[in-house]
């Protein structure tokens, strides 16, 4: 039997988005919502992608200045949500966007509560062109080489 | 009697009146904070006037700020949803505020 593990490096997490955007692709054309979980995942592991690459987490002056509770160890991280009421914070993949790529941040959060609201909510309410749009947008954002901090696009 | 409030509920309210005045109260019919004292986390849900992409966009723009100065308290999540009333949990350990 085949084991998962922890991807780390960037052609294994670019490899996976595709597969998440085309399998979203054709839950869309089918008109099924869980599109919108398949097109987040696809944002995900590009932004996972680009936080590999990143310089700025070989910086930890850089980092610092950012926020104090950035590590370089945060590019690994696999939560969305940070954790809070520890000695020291721990942030999510949505705060390290928010913090590192604001280019993308609305978008990638956009994604992140439609596939909420289609896996725990009673409705979706965003169109599903829309969040094909906003992974497109991320894709697009890393594949042009904006998903560098303070890289301006 | 004077109402005694914990930093919670305190912080809730900051939360919620601060997201309605940045976002602009005219762009929103109702908004509300449900803060989870044991995780330190809270969602801000957000019933927009104009539901469209474009106001969605910006709203979420806006609150992605307020994130960020509430970044040391609290995890932030977002909603934005078609009924406020019909919406969020309510637990006793998580703190409310809404403001329509």
């Amino acid at each position: 039997m085949t084991q998962s593990r922890d991807i780390r490096d960037v052609s294994t997490h670019i490899h996976r988005a595709d597969r998440h955007f085309k399998v979203g692709n054709a839950l869309h054309a089918a008109g099924d919502e869980w599109a919108v979980v398949c097109y987040f995942y696809s944002a995900y592991h590009t932004v996972k992608a680009a936080l590999l690459t990143d310089p700025v987490f070989s910086d930890l002056s850089a980092l610092k200045s950012i926020n104090a509770n950035l590590t370089p160890d945060d590019r690994l991280s696999t939560r969305h949500q940070g954790i809070r009421g520890l000695n020291s914070p721990v942030l999510g993949i949505n705060e390290i966007v928010a913090l590192l790529y604001p280019s993308i941040a609305a978008e990638y959060r956009l994604l992140h509560t439609a596939s909420v609201q289609v896996r725990y909510k009673d409705c979706l309410a965003m169109t599903l062109d829309d969040c094909r749009d906003y992974a497109l947008l991320v894709r697009e954002a890393f594949d042009t080489g904006i998903l560098v901090h303070n890289r301006k696009p | 009697m004077t109402e005694i409030r914990d930093q919670w509920s305190i912080l809730a309210e900051s939360i919620g009146q601060y997201s309605a005045d940045m976002i602009g109260r005219d762009h929103v019919d109702a908004l509300s904070v449900v803060l989870d004292s044991r995780t330190q986390s809270c969602t801000v849900s957000v019933e927009l006037h104009k539901s469209t992409r474009e106001e969605q966009l910006r709203a979420m723009r806006i609150l992605l700020d307020v994130e960020g100065v509430f970044l040391d308290e609290v995890t932030m999540s977002f909603d934005f949803v078609e009924d406020i009333n019909n919406s969020g949990p309510v637990l006793e350990s998580q703190r409310q505020f809404q403001a329509v």
